[in-house]
C-alpha cells in the first residue's frame, strides 16, 4: 500500500504550534512582499538543507514581535496611506466557512470575516517544521517521498500487511498530532494518485484505506478537474466531448493516447494501475526564485534586484551542485502585463555567466519601459546529469571552469558565513 | 533569343544549378534560371543572392542572341522528359519556348534585366591557394560547421592566413575542427565562408580554378563557370585559445577498429563512454531508457592507469570519415576536459559529455 499524507490548513497549524490560543478561532496566512532581499540594511538569509522538491534552500529571518503576534500582520499589509495589501495563502477551516479561499485578497477575506486573526507568512518557521517532520516520518516508514511542503508519500509494502494499514495510519496520525500538534490527514491505496485524491475527501483529520477492488467506485464520480494532472488544456477538451467525471474519462483512453506518453501515464494514474514508485530522493529537475515587491519605475533598482535574485539562485544552484542549461526569466508590470523568455545556453554554469545572462535577459524583456514593475521571476532548469548528458560549449569553457571554480570558492565562504558575505558592489546602488 | 544546344549539354548545366534557385517563393525572379546567348556562348545563372552560379559553353548553335529567364525547376523537369537530341529554346512575346520535333514547351518569363547581377573580379585580389587542396581540406571539416547558430559566424567556415600557415577552421560550438596549411601567399587576412557555399563548391571542383576576394565576397572561376558566395561578417572565435597546449596521454589508435566499435554502440545511443585500458579498449552507451550496448577491442594502450571518456559518438565518426589512413591519435589530459584527435594537419578538438 502507498500513502498519502496531507497536513490540514498547514501554514494555520504549524502558526498554531507556537501560538496555541490561535486554536478554533478564523485565521488566515497571509503572504505580503518580501521586505528583506532587497534590503540595503543586513539580512540574515538562512540556509536550509535541501529538504525536497519543493522547499526552496534560502528563506530569511523575520523578526515578529511574538509578544504582540496578532497586530503584526497591521505593519506587513496596512500602507501608509491606510490602503491593506496582501493575499490569502493558508486559512483554517474556521475561516473556510466565511468562504475565504487559498489567493483571496487579505481586504476581501477582512469584509468577509470581520474577527479575522491575520498572521504575516513566516516561511522559515514552515520550511524548518516540515523538515522535522520529514525527518520523523522517514524513521515510521520505510519509503518516504516529500512531494510538497506539507505533502508526502509512504510506500510500506512489505512493512504493513494490508489488513493492518488503517490501524497502522490512525495510529501515525495520532503520534504526529502528539508529538507535533499538527493535524494530518492520510489516505492508503495501491496508488499513489488515487490516495492524493482521497486526502482532499477526508479532510480535516481523517484517514481512509482504499481496497484495491474500492478503487473505481471511489474514482467514478470524481470531476475530472479534481484530479491531479488534468490541467486546463486536457479539461477544456474533455468536457468538449462531455466528459465530466472520471467515470466518464475512463471510457475515452483514446483521448489520452492522443497526448502521447503522459496522456497513457495519465490515462493509468486515473484507473489507479500506474504503479507509480515512491521516489524517496528524486532528481531535481529545476530551481527558481521569485518575488513580489511594491510596483517601481526606476530601472536601476529593477536590475538591482535582478541581480540580487541571481545571485541567490546562483548560489542555490552551487550548493545544489546543479548544471542547469535552460534559463527562464519573467517579469510583470502593473496591469496585469507580463513579459517572460526561456533560453537554453549548453555552458558549464557559474555565477559570473548567470549574472550576465539575466541582466541581458531583462533587457531584452523589458518592452515597457513606461509601465511599473512589481513582480520578477527566475528559473533553471534542464540540468546536465546522468540521465540527461550534454556536452557543452567548448568556445566558452576554458573561461567558464575558471569561473566555475570562483564561483565554489564563494560557495564555500558563503556556507561558512552567510550567503550575503560576499555580495557586488552594484547592490549598493542607491544608498551611496 | 534562338538557340539550339543538345539536351545532354543543357541537362547537365541544369541539374548543377538547382541548388541555388529559390524553392519556396515562385514569385521571385531567383526561382529563376536566367539565360542569354552572345558571342557564340550560351550562359546559365543561378543565384538566390547569397550565393550564385554561372554556367558557360559554347556547344550551342545561335540563331539569334538574346536573354531569357525560366522557372528553374520546371525547366529541368521539361528538358529530363524530352529525347536526347537538340532542343530549340525560344523567346516569343516574353515566354519561353522549349521544342524539340513535334514536342512544344511554354514557359513564362520574368523581365531578364532584373535578375540579380553577379559581382565582378575587378578589384578584388586572387587567393593564391592551391584550389583542389583547399577544397578538399574544406571538405574536411564540412560537417562540424554549425547551422542556425545566431552568431552567424559559426555557420560557416575560417579560412584564416597568417604569416607562416593558413588554419581552416570550423566549430559547432561542442567541438572544433582545424586544418592547417603550408601558407604561400604574403599578406594576413581571413574570411568565412557559409556552409552552404562550402557544400556547393564541393560539387564543382573538378578543374583547375582561380579564386578572388574581399572583405564581402568571394568568388571561384574556371573555364566553364564562375562561382559567388557571400562572405559572412563577423568575427570568429578565438579558437587558438581553445587547443590545449600541453597533453598528458597520446594514443595511436586504428581507425578501422574504433570505426566498427563505434558504429555499433551509436545503433542504441549516440551518447559513449570509452574506457582505456593496459590491455584493452571498452565500449559502452550511456542512456537511460534500459537499454544498454557493450563491446570491446583488444589494444595494447601502454597506459598505467584507465583513461575514461564520455562522448558523442558523432563527433569521433565525423573525424574518422575524413581520415583515409591506418591510424589516428587521440591526444588527453583528463576527464571533462576537451580532447583532441589528431591525423596528421587535421585536428579536432572535442568537448567531453558532462554527466
Amino acid at each position: 500500500m502507498k500513502l498519502h499524507m496531507d497536513l490540514d490548513c498547514y501554514f494555520v497549524s504549524a502558526e498554531r504550534t507556537r501560538y496555541p490560543f490561535l486554536k478554533n478561532h478564523p485565521v488566515v496566512v497571509v503572504k505580503g512582499s518580501d521586505k528583506h532581499i532587497f534590503a540595503h540594511t543586513k539580512k540574515e538569509g538562512v540556509i536550509l538543507g535541501d529538504s525536497g522538491a519543493f522547499n526552496s534552500v534560502l528563506e530569511f529571518r523575520n523578526h515578529y514581535d511574538t509578544g504582540d503576534i496578532l497586530n503584526e500582520w497591521k505593519k506587513e499589509f496596512i500602507d501608509a496611506d491606510g490602503s491593506i495589501h496582501g493575499i490569502v495563502i493558508a486559512k483554517s477551516y474556521e475561516a473556510k466557512r466565511f468562504k475565504i479561499k487559498t489567493g483571496t485578497p487579505l481586504k476581501e477575506a477582512l469584509y468577509m470575516c470581520p474577527h479575522l486573526i491575520v498572521l504575516p507568512s513566516d516561511h522559515l518557521f514552515y520550511q524548518t517544521l516540515s523538515y522535522k517532520l520529514k525527518l520523523f516520518l522517514e524513521s515510521k516508514i520505510p519509503l518516504l517521498e516529500q512531494y510538497s511542503i506539507d505533502e508526502f508519500f509512504g510506500d510500506i509494502k512489505g512493512w504493513i500487511s494490508k489488513e493492518d494499514t488503517l490501524e497502522f495510519i490512525v495510529h501515525l496520525q495520532n503520534e504526529i498530532l502528539e508529538k507535533f500538534d499538527l493535524p494530518i490527514s492520510i489516505a492508503a491505496c495501491k496508488s499513489k494518485w488515487v490516495a492524493k485524491l482521497a486526502t482532499d475527501t477526508i479532510k480535516p483529520y481523517g484517514c481512509k484505506v482504499i481496497e484495491d477492488t474500492q478503487i473505481q467506485a471511489f474514482t467514478n464520480p470524481i470531476k475530472i478537474e479534481d484530479f491531479p494532472g488534468i490541467g486546463r488544456a486536457i479539461e477544456r477538451r474533455l468536457k468538449s466531448y462531455g466528459i465530466e467525471t472520471l467515470e466518464d474519462a475512463k471510457r475515452v483512453p483514446a483521448i489520452f493516447a492522443s497526448y502521447g506518453k503522459t496522456g497513457r501515464e495519465l490515462y493509468a494514474r486515473i484507473q489507479g494501475e500506474d504503479c507509480e514508485l515512491v521516489l524517496p530522493s528524486r532528481v531535481r529537475k529545476g530551481i527558481g526564485i521569485s518575488r513580489n515587491f511594491a510596483a517601481l519605475q526606476e530601472r536601476g533598482e529593477i536590475q538591482r534586484r535582478v541581480l540580487i535574485l541571481a545571485r541567490y539562485l546562483s548560489f542555490t544552484i552551487a550548493r545544489l551542485d546543479l548544471k542547469p542549461t535552460t534559463f527562464y526569466m519573467k517579469i510583470r508590470y502593473q496591469y496585469g502585463v507580463k513579459s517572460a523568455k526561456s533560453i537554453t545556453i549548453d555552458r558549464l554554469f557559474n555565477e559570473s555567466f548567470f549574472t550576465k545572462l539575466t541582466q541581458e535577459l531583462l533587457r531584452e524583456l523589458d518592452i515597457h519601459r513606461g509601465y511599473k514593475i512589481h513582480f520578477i521571476a527566475l528559473s533553471a532548469t534542464n540540468c546536465v546529469d546522468r540521465y540527461n548528458p550534454k556536452s557543452l560549449s567548448i568556445l566558452d569553457f576554458t573561461k567558464d571552469a575558471k569561473n566555475a571554480k570562483l564561483m565554489q570558492g564563494l560557495t564555500k565562504i558563503r556556507n561558512k558565513y552567510g550567503v550575503d558575505m560576499i555580495t557586488y558592489g552594484k547592490e549598493m546602488a542607491g544608498i551611496l | 533569343m534562338k538557340v539550339a544546344i543538345r539536351k545532354s549539354i543543357l541537362e547537365n548545366m541544369l541539374i548543377n544549378t538547382q541548388s541555388y534557385l529559390e524553392k519556396k517563393d515562385l514569385s521571385q525572379i531567383t526561382a529563376h534560371l536566367f539565360m542569354s546567348a552572345e558571342n557564340d556562348n550560351f550562359i546559365l545563372k543561378a543565384s538566390d543572392y547569397e550565393m550564385g552560379l554561372q554556367y558557360t559553353t559554347h556547344e550551342v548553335k545561335i540563331v539569334n542572341e538574346g536573354m531569357a529567364t525560366a522557372n528553374g525547376k520546371k525547366f529541368l523537369d521539361v528538358i529530363k522528359g524530352l529525347r536526347e537530341d537538340d532542343i530549340i529554346l525560344e523567346t516569343i512575346n516574353d515566354y519561353l519556348y522549349i521544342k524539340q520535333n513535334s514536342s512544344k514547351f511554354k514557359l513564362p518569363m520574368f523581365n531578364p534585366t532584373e535578375f540579380p547581377k553577379f559581382p565582378t573580379i575587378d578589384e578584388k585580389s586572387k587567393l593564391q591557394i592551391n584550389s583542389t587542396y583547399l577544397v578538399k581540406s574544406l571538405k574536411k571539416i564540412a560537417n562540424t560547421i554549425d547551422t542556425n547558430n545566431p552568431k552567424y559566424e559559426l555557420n560557416g567556415a575560417l579560412i584564416d592566413i597568417k604569416e607562416k600557415n593558413i588554419n581552416l577552421v570550423a566549430t559547432d560550438t561542442r567541438r572544433l575542427a582545424i586544418v592547417k596549411m603550408e601558407n604561400e601567399i604574403e599578406d594576413t587576412f581571413s574570411i568565412i565562408i557559409p556552409k552552404k557555399a562550402i557544400n556547393e563548391i564541393q560539387k564543382l571542383f573538378f578543374d583547375t580554378i582561380e579564386m578572388f576576394y574581399d572583405q564581402f565576397t568571394l568568388i571561384a572561376k574556371s573555364k566553364n563557370f564562375i562561382f559567388y558566395t557571400k562572405l559572412i561578417n563577423g568575427k570568429f572565435p578565438d579558437y587558438e585559445r581553445i587547443i590545449p597546449k600541453n597533453i598528458n596521454f597520446r594514443l595511436l589508435l586504428s581507425r578501422d577498429k574504433m570505426l566498427a566499435s563505434l558504429k555499433q554502440i551509436a545503433i542504441i545511443s549516440n551518447e559513449i563512454k570509452i574506457t582505456f585500458k593496459t590491455n584493452n579498449i571498452v565500449f559502452e552507451s550511456l542512456n537511460s531508457d534500459n537499454t544498454e550496448a557493450k563491446t570491446e577491442i583488444e589494444f595494447k594502450t601502454g597506459l598505467d592507469e584507465e583513461i575514461v571518456l564520455a562522448l558523442n559518438a558523432r563527433y569521433i565518426l565525423d573525424f574518422l570519415s575524413n581520415v583515409d589512413e591506418e591510424n589516428f591519435t587521440l591526444a588527453y589530459n583528463d576527464s571533462g576536459l576537451p580532447f583532441i584527435l589528431e591525423n596528421n594537419e587535421f585536428i579536432t578538438i572535442v568537448m567531453p559529455i558532462t554527466l
